[in-house]
């Protein structure tokens, strides 16, 4: 038997009443353990202590990927496990220094020193710290791994409530292809075709862990942080390094938030529909970064050519087996 | 009793392991035409990692390469696959030369004096090759369109890397596209592919030589088809035309004929099957006379001084040594005998 079912921006994360008691889920005024006034040893085990294995106080189990009790697998995968095997590849959670891959740099052509010394990135709630590392010149993105991060669940979610799906921060790194907000630098509110998903911050909000619904802005939010992969190659045309031992050259990447129909191809994967949520494709769904990849963990296996693939040689949070999504929808 | 249970038993876990090593499972993967990193791919497939990089890629098409010539190489070198094309040699067998020449070096008997490893001295140039500029497709086009276009050559420009290259999806013979991406090619020619697939020049080794089978090395395919009848050949005669669209012509008599081009008038007939050293077992195919991707035939006098199509005699600007198979003008002289 578990404690009482919570929800996105509900329970412990928003609406709060003048006499909330759900400061003390998460917060000890005069003991607590960690920073932030945090109850347990480290943000990933406060947020698995209801979020872990089993849910213990939440359906949404993100360790081992289930929505309890069902054990059908969350939109996001798991961090530990997914679908019943150990994941490949996960986000960080705990904390530790881990590159951003694709990640901007304070030299880049748009936030220059501002990236680390301006206003708005002092604004940004959970925002995590950046430590430029060695090699950064003017004119040249450092690139992958020469940024490195700690992330833990709060650089990406606002435990407190927000406007985007999946308590998503709102606020993220500018320069972003869509969905901006023009009035707040930075703003990214991600939606999703959910029942209320327009506004998940308003009450009639239904949350589906287990249905693909996207909407818009998830591809923005993602390059908040992986910031060179949603561009296309000429905009900026500076070399970047990829640590992938090519060192630095231009880089071509794929298309993202374009409508797979105009390609003339079709997939089984999850794209972004902000027509509204269909069954089947529609001439304006669009590839986001999470048609390919899980946002938590992935199980997925890497074999040959696929397992050589620098800088992670890893499952890279793919969907599928190797390069199932590639072939998924270009079926070559 | 017991004892001959354990005998049958070690004898059949030998067998699967001989077995095992025999076969693609015992060994490292081979890639091969419509196989391998070009086709024939699973759902799951890992091939595209081989050649892409979805956010990374330092090349166009998303390549991890700076360019399509500097990708194939990085296996066609012999270095991932047997067919060495930079060498001109096939790998599996050292020292056996490639049907199609190579790029930089190639093993030919271009003098009959033997066959020697010497540096290329005409390649069809590819983007990624050092010193590459775009060039001239000789005689692509309608008759009266000029002598030709400039096109930017790729490796992808011929072969489909992902196979499926004929019309209809259908495998072709080295993954050659029916409809290679230039404009104004002529209609669609899709090279069955073969069963058997041959890369090598057979018969006396890297013959090139004037020896009956042993001229273009024949066997295209390997089957029933004979030196004087040769149906596919004449396909890639055919294949070849869809871009040099005037250099081909299949008529009889079109050396007598002025076909009213202001540069491919007067044309020797390529339509034919005929890739052995006796001109009345009919006309030639395109590689009765020409290898495709490189030759180190020299060229003499008089034939380092045959002008470019649309240019005047004496005027400076001469072709090289186009592909031909033997120095000079020996393929003219081999079946002529003059």
């Amino acid at each position: 038997m578990r404690t009482g079912v919570v929800s996105a921006n509900n329970g412990p994360h928003g609406n709060y009443s003048p006499t909330t008691d759900k400061c003390a889920g998460c917060h000890r005024t005069h003991t607590a353990t960690q920073g932030n006034l945090l109850k347990g040893n480290t943000i990933a085990d406060l947020c698995f202590s209801c979020h872990g294995s089993g849910g213990p106080g939440a359906n949404t189990n993100v360790v081992d990927g289930r929505l309890e009790p069902s054990g059908m697998p969350l939109n996001g995968g798991g961090f530990v496990n997914f679908q019943g095997s150990p994941t490949t590849s996960r986000h960080t959670y705990d904390g530790s220094q881990h590159p951003a891959w694709g990640s901007d740099t304070p030299w880049s052509s748009y936030s220059g020193c501002q990236g680390c010394h301006g206003p708005w990135y002092q604004q940004w709630p959970g925002a995590p710290t950046f430590y430029p590392g060695p090699g950064n010149q003017p004119g040249q993105m450092a690139g992958a791994g020469n940024v490195q991060m700690p992330v833990t669940c709060v650089s990406c979610h606002d435990a407190h409530g927000a406007r985007s799906y999946r308590l998503l921060t709102n606020r993220v790194m500018a320069d972003v292809i869509e969905y901006q907000d023009p009035t707040l630098p930075g703003y990214v509110q991600v939606v999703s075709n959910e029942v209320g998903g327009l506004n998940p911050d308003q009450t009639g909000y239904v949350p589906n862990y287990t249905e693909r619904r996207y909407r818009d802005g998830i591809t923005s939010w993602c390059a908040s942080c992986h910031y060179l992969y949603q561009q296309r190659q000429s905009d900026p045309a500076v070399p970047f390094d990829a640590a992938d031992g090519l060192g630095a050259q231009i880089r071509y990447r794929h298309s993202i938030t374009v409508t797979l129909s105009s390609q003339g191809l079709t997939t089984s994967l999850p794209l972004q529909q902000p027509s509204g949520y269909s069954v089947t494709q529609q001439p304006t769904d669009k590839v986001a970064c999470i048609t390919c990849h899980y946002a938590h963990g992935s199980n997925v296996r890497m074999i040959g050519y696929a397992a050589n693939v620098a800088p992670t040689n890893d499952s890279a949070l793919l969907r599928m087996d190797n390069r199932g999504v590639c072939e998924d929808c270009h079926k070559k | 009793m017991k004892h001959r249970w354990i005998i049958v038993l070690a004898l059949v876990l030998t067998l699967v392991a001989v077995w095992a090593m025999a076969t693609p499972w015992g060994t490292p993967p081979t890639a091969l035409a419509d196989n391998g990193p070009h086709g024939g791919y699973t759902n799951t497939t890992d091939a595209c990692s081989g050649c892409h990089r979805t956010h990374t890629a330092v090349g166009p098409h998303l390549l991890k390469s700076t360019s399509s010539y500097a990708l194939c190489i990085s296996c066609h070198n012999g270095a991932g696959a047997n067919t060495d094309v930079v060498d001109g040699l096939w790998q599996g067998t050292a020292g056996l030369s490639l049907k199609g020449g190579g790029f930089t070096y190639a093993t030919m008997n271009v003098g009959f004096t033997g066959a020697v490893s010497t540096t290329t001295s005409s390649q069809h140039k590819v983007i990624g090759m050092s010193g590459y500029t775009n060039d001239t497709v000789w005689g692509i086009g309608a008759i009266g369109s000029g002598a030709g276009s400039m096109l930017a050559l790729e490796c992808i420009t011929c072969h489909d890397p992902h196979g499926k290259a004929g019309t209809g999806g259908v495998a072709t013979y080295r993954i050659l596209r029916a409809s290679p991406p230039v404009a104004g090619i002529g209609p669609a020619i899709t090279v069955p592919d073969v069963t058997a697939k041959n890369y090598v020049i057979t018969g006396t080794v890297n013959a090139y030589t004037t020896t009956v089978g042993a001229y273009y090395g024949v066997q295209y395919p390997t089957g029933n088809d004979t030196d004087t009848n040769n149906s596919n050949i004449t396909t890639i005669s055919s294949w070849c035309a869809t871009c040099h669209t005037r250099i081909h012509v299949s008529t009889a008599g079109s050396g007598g004929t002025n076909s009213g081009d202001a540069f491919y008038g007067y044309r020797h007939n390529t339509g034919g099957s005929n890739v052995s050293n006796v001109y009345t077992n009919g006309a030639p195919a395109c590689f009765t006379c020409h290898v495709v991707h490189g030759t180190t035939a020299s060229m003499g006098t008089n034939s380092s001084t045959v002008p470019e199509p649309g240019t005047a005699e004496g005027g400076g600007t001469y072709l090289d040594s186009s592909l031909l198979r033997v120095n000079n003008r020996g393929a003219c002289e081999i079946c002529h005998n003059k």
